[in-house]
């Protein structure tokens, strides 16, 4: 190694020729618990090749229990792997010392905290303990990152407040900032949006996902939010969890050709739910009740869309034959129209259309006199 | 069956009143013929050659006697007490009573010594629940030591059947007798006497030390099991005599009160002889004297009114505490001991005759500051110890009051007593 | 708050975290409590200076100050006791309270901070066990020691015998509790291991009373032994114990850094660079030594340990080892001097044990600091 390339190493810089090497890898890595004695051990992934992309966010999804953890404790170095090598800078992990380690890597993770009696711009600080000398004392350039880090992650304004006064969500990004103060060039995070509500948690990854881009961290989130994992991120590495206890496989690539290719489907499905390509959740699986044809567009069109498969319905095709049709109209103001055999209705908002429809569909059912009738009128064999 | 004649009635009513009569006429006789309470009755000189009561002309100390009546004098030979004062005894004709008051109690406690072979008297308010101990006892067993000196003055180790350990003791006797296997050893492992091993040596009394609040208990589960329990308080006394006397209380359960009597007496005029030698000495040539060592940090020493204090007055010595009250000890700290008696002359009962002065520095080092230790004229008193620890200062000193205030005075004053070899103190390291 | 309005964008050229410091450095946040911190420091300082003065001028015996002062500026005082109380008794009983208290508070701290449990003090692990087991061994079965039962040749054992003793008890249990903790990672594991060593120790210890009760003198000493007290500390005692003490001290002013890292718990002290195992051996082995070496020389002192930290946390509001450990020093050498006095009676031949002063007048105070915290909202700091 140059000393040139340890300095940008040592600073958290990349130079250029690195660019290439992938942060942080592994290869035939065997990851689970190793058990005393003639015990087996219990693997929970076998045999993988990873790469964490540099500068981008990488969702680490699976479902509860897959192994997102393990994977990511040994990853870290807080567990050792039962096979295969964990490369860092195309280094063996081994080679680094706890402490060269921690300039590199830094961690969110589920552990609960108490912080005791410290200030967040405190307990920020303590991140500088890789890089400050044996008796901890901070320089100028400590207290630059650790203001950069607060501001980095919007907890500025909190910097001198006790963090036991702090809500979940505060707290969650200083321990980010924390992170961050290490300058690492790769940052792990588990299930860190386990406990946040909705909007923040896309605000979160967002977040996430701009230090990535802007500050070329390589970061790494674990979750099972399924949702979230294929709106917002840059990578996805999924878990497919094997249907005989075995260990589980890993897919890594782009969210949106993991669902194409229906391995998110495969991962998360189970007995009686299938991964909607279409609309790019999850629904339970059942042959629908009968078939609609949709007239309109936009948004009124795609959520008049949800309900109508909420009931149970599917769209028809263009020219296949259907049960009723449901045209949605935006002008004057956005209504539907509901046309059936023997039936036609008007309809304000969707409750009242899909209440409409749970009245008729078993009329429509039992109305059928043959098959060529069902058939004719989209409804399924009885 | 009713006898049919009215005149076979009347015989045998007659009869039946003139054997009552007679019996009656009897007794009274007996009484009138020997009354204790007559003071024109002299035991030695009974008018009436018919009586039936015993003619002593001294204790009987090895036997029984033989056909004596309630109210028969059976002690010719008597001790009375003029130093001690936790004890007292009387007398009452067939028996004694001993009283002894332990420390803390607020009433004495009786025993009852009743010449074996006299018949069990009647007996009234405190008395009535006393125990008996039959005199003279053959069969003593003695949980304290301080009594053994006794046994072996009156010549009496014979009469001992049990102590508490045996390698405690010092007295030379009663140790031989120990090894010979004579005596039974029933102290326990807390120390105290063990009940089914004192039971089991069929003792005729137990002497055990008063103190405690448990001891009346402990008697009285002694006395339940069949061993009357006399207390034992000389350790109360803080009279060098007062202590010496109780050699009479061993005398009275052996009736030998006579060689006991004598004994003391001894004993009583060496100590005055030598008080009067040593109340001649000015006060300016009484050497300032310090007891005892440091223990965990606190220093017991004892208060102005104690025996050891008295002693050291009466041996010529100015003892540094000698003018706080009390009998017990005080507690000190090194600071009190370092300012009121940091420069005492002579500093007694401290290390051992068979230690250094190092030791002494190792309990504490500061205590080579004291002026005695400097002029190395620091005082043992372990001398023949005991193979378990046992002092004779503890045991032979009680009772010979004479040897242990010549100890002192040949160490206080020896221009008094020059030649004194000493059995209690000696110098530091001196019999190493 | 939206990222928007904090102004999230981080400042800095792509690819670089995070900016150079060509940058003015943000402005070095002056802590609001940092005039705090002096003032009570210097207050502490000023009651060390005022609790060694009484110490050193009050006591069972009556000298005047002027003398007093006379002696201890290296003149003669009117009477040579006088000399040898205040040089031989008071001064080294002094600096003995001083020090024992600054490092049993001390050795508190490290051990609080350690097993991240505010009940944690020196004598959770068994070390005051160990100790009264050696001190047991040499009063009840082997000999007594400074008594008049004067057992030939063992009177030599002396109160160096004593200290001695109690040193190895207590180094023994300490190995012991070493040796277990290689093996257990959980700390409030180990923590129970060590109560339960106490435990059984202390069972130990009541075997030796229940055969020592044949000679109530030596009961008697090893209860007097279990008072603590500073006063039996002579000056060759004090050339081993000031510098045990000043060395743990100094070892734990060391382990400062580590000891806040340990803060966030053992997880993330080691993914910041903490070697969690060897910081623990250490942190264990100080306390242990400053524990052991004042159990030997004053016995066990209860309450200094546990409390002082909390009094150092509660009169400063922070959790920063920084201003932790000198607070919790000179807290404790305040407390150790004030119950040295109280103990000690002044002006009376009379003393007092002093574990039972230590614990009867510093719980209320304790629980009069807490309950403040507790309504300024604040957390108890662990």
């Amino acid at each position: 190694m140059s000393p040139t390339a340890d300095a940008h190493r040592d600073r958290g810089t990349l130079a250029p020729a690195t660019w290439t090497v992938p942060p942080l890898a592994a290869t035939a890595l065997s990851v689970g618990y190793r058990r005393r004695r003639r015990r087996r051990d219990t693997v929970v992934l076998a045999e993988q090749d990873l790469a964490l992309p540099r500068g981008a966010l990488t969702v680490l999804l699976g479902p509860n229990g897959s192994g997102k953890t393990t994977l990511l404790r040994t990853l870290v170095g807080m567990q050792p792997a039962l096979a295969g090598t964990v490369a860092l800078e195309g280094e063996p992990l081994e080679r680094f010392s706890a402490r060269e380690r921690a300039r590199r890597i830094a961690v969110v993770l589920t552990d609960p905290v108490d912080a005791g009696l410290l200030r967040v711009v405190d307990l920020v600080a303590l991140g500088r303990h890789p890089r400050t000398r044996w008796d901890g004392r901070l320089t100028a350039q400590d207290h630059h990152v650790v203001a950069w880090a607060l501001d980095a992650v919007g907890v500025g304004h909190l910097a001198h407040r006790p963090v036991p006064e702090l809500s979940d969500g505060e707290r969650q990004r200083v321990l980010i900032a924390r992170a961050l103060a290490q300058e690492p060039t790769v940052l792990l995070l588990d299930e860190p949006v386990a406990y946040v509500d909705v909007a923040r948690r896309v605000d979160l990854l967002g977040l996430l996902r701009d230090l990535a881009h802007e500050c070329g961290l390589s970061v790494l989130v674990t979750t099972h939010d399924v949702d979230l994992a294929l709106r917002a991120t840059d990578h996805v590495w999924l878990l497919m969890p094997d249907d005989e206890d075995g260990p589980a496989r890993l897919r890594a690539g782009a969210p949106e050709d993991l669902a194409l290719e229906g391995a998110v489907g495969a991962a998360f499905g189970t007995q009686t739910t299938t991964f909607d390509l279409t609309a790019g959740g999850f629904r339970t699986t059942s042959p629908p009740l009968a078939r609609v044809r949709l007239h309109g567009t936009g948004a009124g069109a795609a959520w008049t869309e949800r309900a109508l498969r909420r009931e149970g319905l599917d769209l028809a095709d263009p020219g296949a034959p259907a049960a009723a049709t449901v045209t949605v109209s935006e002008q004057p103001r956005r209504h539907w129209r509901l046309d059936a055999v023997e039936w036609s209705s008007d309809h304000d908002s969707l409750a009242s259309l899909t209440a409409t429809l749970r009245r008729l569909v078993p009329h429509l059912l039992t109305g059928a006199a043959s098959p060529e009738d069902a058939q004719h009128h989209g409804l399924p064999q009885r | 069956m009713v006898p049919c004649s009215s005149r076979a009635a009347l015989l045998l009513a007659v009869l039946g009143v003139v054997l009552l009569l007679s019996a009656c006429t009897d007794a009274d006789e007996a009484d009138t013929a020997d009354d204790p309470d007559d003071p024109a009755a002299d035991p030695d000189d009974d008018p009436d050659p018919d009586d039936d009561g015993p003619d002593l002309d001294a204790n009987l100390t090895d036997e029984c006697v033989e056909d004596a009546e309630p109210g028969d004098d059976l002690f010719p030979e008597q001790a009375s007490f003029e130093h001690a004062t936790t004890v007292d005894l009387s007398y009452e004709g067939t028996y004694k009573v001993l009283e002894v008051t332990p420390p803390g109690a607020e009433e004495a406690t009786p025993l009852v010594l009743l010449q074996c072979g006299a018949p069990e008297p009647e007996l009234e308010g405190e008395l009535a629940d006393a125990p008996i101990v039959e005199v003279p006892v053959e069969r003593a067993v003695t949980a304290t030591t301080t009594n053994l000196p006794h046994f072996d003055l009156l010549d009496a180790v014979d009469a001992l059947a049990g102590i508490g350990r045996a390698d405690f003791v010092t007295t030379d006797a009663v140790r031989e007798a120990a090894e010979a296997g004579d005596l039974v050893e029933v102290a326990g492992p807390d120390d105290e006497p063990e009940l089914e091993t004192v039971v089991d040596a069929e003792p005729d009394v137990l002497v055990v030390d008063g103190f405690g609040p448990e001891i009346l208990d402990d008697a009285e589960r002694f006395r339940d099991a069949g061993v009357p329990v006399a207390l034992n308080a000389d350790f109360a006394e803080q009279d060098l005599l007062g202590r010496a006397e109780w050699i009479k209380v061993t005398g009275a359960l052996l009736n030998a009160e006579a060689a006991a009597t004598e004994a003391f007496d001894d004993i009583a005029a060496e100590v005055e002889s030598l008080r009067a030698e040593v109340a001649e000495v000015a006060e300016d040539d009484r050497p300032t004297v310090l007891l005892n060592e440091p223990f965990e940090g606190t220093w017991f020493a004892p208060a102005g009114d104690s025996y050891q204090a008295q002693a050291i007055a009466d041996a010529g010595g100015d003892y540094a505490f000698a003018d706080t009250d009390g009998t017990e000890s005080l507690e000190l700290d090194l600071e009190t001991v370092l300012d009121e008696a940091g420069d005492a002359d002579v500093w007694l009962q401290a290390g051992s005759v068979q230690g250094t002065y190092d030791d002494l520095v190792g309990v504490d080092e500061r205590l080579a500051e004291l002026q005695a230790f400097q002029d190395e004229d620091v005082w043992a008193f372990d001398r023949g110890m005991s193979p378990g620890g046992g002092l004779p200062v503890f045991e032979e000193a009680y009772t010979r009051a004479d040897l242990y205030l010549a100890d002192l005075v040949s160490i206080l004053q020896p221009e008094v007593l020059p030649d004194h070899e000493r059995r209690f103190y000696g110098p530091v390291g001196a019999d190493r | 708050m939206t990222l928007a309005d904090a102004g999230l964008r981080p400042r800095g050229a792509r690819r670089s975290l995070p900016p150079p410091a060509s940058e003015p450095p943000a402005e070095r946040a002056r802590a609001p409590g940092h005039a705090r911190v002096v003032v009570a420091l210097i207050g502490l300082g000023a009651l060390i200076a005022v609790g060694a003065l009484a110490s050193l001028a009050l006591g069972s015996v009556r000298i005047p100050l002027a003398e007093v002062a006379a002696v201890l500026t290296g003149g003669e005082a009117s009477r040579e006791a006088w000399s040898t109380i205040v040089m031989d008794v008071r001064l080294p009983r002094t600096i003995t309270a001083a020090l024992a208290g600054a490092g049993l508070g001390v050795a508190g701290l490290g051990l609080q901070t350690l097993f991240r449990n505010p009940l944690a003090e020196p004598f959770v692990l068994g070390i005051s066990a160990g100790a009264s087991l050696g001190v047991a061994v040499v009063v009840l079965a082997v000999g007594t020691v400074g008594s008049t039962t004067l057992v030939a040749g063992l009177s030599a054992l002396g109160s160096m015998g004593v200290a001695s003793a109690a040193a190895l008890g207590a180094g023994l249990v300490t190995a012991l509790v070493l040796a277990v903790s290689r093996r257990v990672s959980s700390p409030a594991t180990l923590l129970i291991i060590g109560l339960m060593v106490g435990y059984a120790v202390n069972a130990l210890v009541t075997l030796l009373l229940q055969a020592g009760l044949g000679e109530l003198s030596r009961v008697r000493a090893y209860i007097q032994w279990g008072f603590g007290s500073f006063d039996g500390t002579t000056w060759s005692q004090l050339q081993v114990l000031v510098p045990l003490v000043l060395v743990g001290l100094a070892v734990t002013w060391a382990l400062t850094k580590a000891l806040n890292a340990l803060l966030l718990g053992d997880r993330y002290a080691a993914s910041m660079g903490l070697a969690v195992r060897r910081t623990r051996t250490a942190i264990i082995g100080t306390s242990a030594v400053l524990a052991g070496a004042i159990t030997a020389f004053c016995g066990p002192i209860a309450f200094i340990g546990i409390a002082t930290p909390h009094l150092a946390r509660g009169l400063l509001r922070t959790s920063d080892h920084r201003v932790l450990v000198p607070a919790t020093a000179l807290g404790g050498a305040v407390v150790g001097l004030g119950a040295g006095l109280v103990a000690g009676l002044p002006g009376s031949e009379q003393t007092l044990p002093l574990n039972a002063v230590t614990s009867l007048l510093g719980a209320p105070i304790v629980i009069m600091v807490l309950l403040r915290l507790r309504r300024s909202g604040q957390a108890v700091a662990a």
